[in-house]
């Protein structure tokens, strides 16, 4: 008989929630895609989840300061599975020349929570599948699975509905609120890791060390850093982990600057 | 590495947040850089070190010096990577507490030395046997207040074992500590030479993961279009499914024949616990969301309920419609009385016909429709559910 390993137990639980979010919004419901390593493990959840099929729509907030790599990965696979790709982009926020040398709070809430905005009122959709995780920022890890967002996107974190055993929160359909649903809270950096291991799943070429240094996280060009690293493989890239205790967000502008800067992102709806 | 779920409850202050923090600096699990942004914090908001804004991460929290919110981070020892859910101790943030707790396998219940059992004492160890938590590890904080007395310890452990015992439930191990000095968390502290039992970190490698063996059960939870096949999707809660056997499909009483098990773009022979499949079933009516699955023994089918119910928001009354969801199962309810209302101070039961925020009472609740149950100390995924007003989560309980 199968030995229940615990990959098994932690994708059995981001299923289950997947399936929940589907049924409780049905074409309402759209998985943000960064194609970083966490949200393509949440696409191949889906396509577990979904038999096979990305039933729903899978969104790109688009700042146009993306690695070159990451378009390219992105055209790729959306075509390999079929996927119903919107890419958003806030065109009057680029025309006006927001950028991150502007300002990192701005850049951020313009380019991907401003656009994600967009997004909501031109489609319609009322609950979105990010694939934020409790270990990469102490603010993440209050985060509930279900987590609604009230008018004009505000988190209220100070005052957060309780969430029970597998009974998720309800929606109450309005314009102005949607739900961000966090199948994939429970996982760490590792488990990532070893999960796209063990399924085989595609990667980015820049979290592979290229002359000594290697991306953990990526997403804007100009607000990434490369971290020193040997890691040429996926099987590097876990022994690497099992030893080293810098943070994986420490090449992202956006978590550090000042204290509470994460905090004041995501009250004003960032992911 | 096995995951391995740990609440940490107890009354406000006796230092939750102070041991989590703790325990993650001694296990060398923070972050490289933490600790020094943790002192830089402390040092703008001119106080002494603390532990606990490891977790505290909100600006509200570190103000207020509380925790407001259920935090969970990770360490690892040897045997498996913990997963150390922090939950708030002010009863006006229960329903925090309760979000925590219902994740977790084994529990820390801390009491500081000092201030020994107080209202959220009684109350949390109420609520973790109500969660069906059995591996209870009790930490006695702040010893290096009682200059580490013995006397003292033994002296609030009886008190501990009683409270505990009033409750049917038994302490596994009672330690004592210190948090802010780390005192028998990770090795045995020279400050408490009396004490000959384990460490924190030895307490919780004892513990088990509990698993319930019960025949075959799966609340369906959606119904998908393949082809021109319907597919009966569900996570088994119980027991395992292969292919051609007969399962009854509840509260009908049908049997049907399994002609397939789907899981991801592979047909599958039998599938266990734990698993989220989708199954083509034999010709029959179509099953609805809500509907279950079992095969050899039958879980109960009926409408009325006795229940033990935690209170989370406002007030539940008798009489008043309330939404019930157990499983995928979603039926409008009522409680019909309530039998004994439990006072978490006193411990007194009384009767009354409504429960206040945070109160406990046993119950009798009448279900518009049947409802597919079982005893939660049978299956507790069929024997737990929520009490919902509108959208909003008010209730919690089990059945009896």
């Amino acid at each position: 008989m199968k030995k229940f390993a615990y990959l098994d137990e932690l994708e059995a639980r981001s299923i289950y929630i997947i399936r929940e979010a589907y049924y409780q919004y049905r074409d309402k419901l759209a998985v943000l895609w960064s194609m970083g390593k966490d949200s393509t493990t949440m696409v191949h959840l889906i396509r577990k989840a979904f038999l096979g099929k990305v039933p729903l729509a899978v969104v790109h907030l688009d700042t146009s300061y993306k690695f070159s790599e990451i378009y390219s990965f992105r055209d790729e696979y959306a075509k390999r599975w079929g996927l119903q790709l919107i890419v958003m982009r806030n065109e009057q926020a680029l025309k006006a020349g927001v950028s991150a040398d502007k300002g990192h709070l701005e850049c951020c809430t313009e380019l991907k929570t401003n656009a994600l905005k967009q997004c909501i009122a031109r489609y319609g959709f009322q609950a979105l599948l990010l694939a934020i995780r409790r270990d990469e920022h102490a603010i993440r890890a209050k985060e509930r699975i279900f987590s609604p967002r009230g008018s004009d996107f505000h988190w209220d974190y100070q005052n957060q509905p309780p969430e029970l055993w597998d009974q998720y929160n309800k929606t109450i359909a309005s314009d102005e609120r949607h739900f961000r649903i966090h199948p994939m809270l429970g996982w760490t950096e590792l488990d990532i890791w070893r999960y796209i291991q063990r399924e085989e799943l595609p990667v980015v070429s820049l979290y592979f060390s290229k002359n000594g240094t290697r991306y953990r996280s990526i997403g804007c060009e100009v607000c990434c850093s490369a971290v020193s690293s040997q890691a040429g493989s996926i099987s590097d890239i876990i022994k690497e982990l099992e030893t080293i205790t810098t943070p994986e967000r420490a090449g992202r502008a956006q978590d550090k600057e000042q204290e509470y800067m994460m905090q004041k992102l995501r009250s004003l709806g960032y992911m | 590495m096995e995951k391995f779920n740990i609440v940490i409850t107890g009354h406000v202050d006796h230092g939750k947040s102070t041991l989590t923090g703790r325990l993650l600096f001694d296990t060398k699990s923070l972050p490289q850089g933490r600790m020094e942004e943790i002192v830089a914090t402390c040092q703008g908001l001119g106080r002494e070190f603390e532990f606990a804004y490891i977790l505290d991460a909100l600006f509200e929290e570190r103000q207020g010096a509380l925790t407001m919110d259920t935090t969970q981070v990770t360490f690892r020892t040897s045997k498996r990577e913990y997963v150390l859910i922090d939950t708030p101790g002010h009863k006006e943030f229960l329903k925090n507490m309760v979000t925590g707790t219902s994740y977790a396998e084994a529990a820390i219940l801390i009491v500081s030395i000092q201030d020994g059992i107080q209202e959220q004492t009684r109350r949390h160890a109420y609520i973790l046997k109500l969660f069906g938590l059995k591996q209870i590890i009790v930490v006695v904080n702040k010893m290096d207040e009682a200059a580490y007395s013995q006397e003292k310890f033994e002296f609030l452990s009886r008190q501990l074992n009683e409270l505990f015992a009033g409750f049917g439930m038994r302490i596994l191990y009672t330690i004592p500590i210190c948090a802010r000095h780390g005192d028998n968390l990770v090795s045995r502290s020279e400050n408490t030479a009396w004490y000959r039992g384990q460490t924190l970190l030895g307490a919780l490698d004892c513990c088990k993961k509990q698993t319930c063996r019960h025949d075959f059960r799966m609340p369906v939870q959606d119904i998908y279009r393949l082809g021109d096949q319907d597919i009966i999707m569900g996570r088994i809660s119980s027991g395992e499914i292969r292919r051609n056997d007969t399962v009854t499909l509840l509260p009908m009483h049908q049997n049907r024949e399994v002609l397939a098990i789907k899981v991801f773009e592979e047909d599958r022979d039998q599938a266990l616990a734990g698993e989220n499949i989708g199954l083509l079933l034999g010709e029959g009516v179509l099953p609805e969301r809500g509907d279950v699955l079992a095969n050899i023994s039958m879980p109960k089918v009926g409408n009325t309920i006795p229940a033990l119910v935690l209170c989370l928001k406002n007030k539940l009354s008798i009489n008043t419609p309330y939404i019930l969801q157990c499983a995928t199962q979603e039926r409008n309810c009522k409680i019909e009385r309530i039998q004994e209302q439990i006072n978490i101070s006193t411990l007194q039961s009384t009767s009354g016909d409504f429960l206040n925020e945070a109160d406990i009472g046993k119950v009798q609740m009448i279900i518009d429709s049947p409802l597919v149950y079982e005893e939660f100390t049978t299956l507790s995924e069929l024997g737990r559910f929520v009490l919902r007003k509108d959208a909003e989560i008010i209730g919690a309980g089990i059945i009896l």
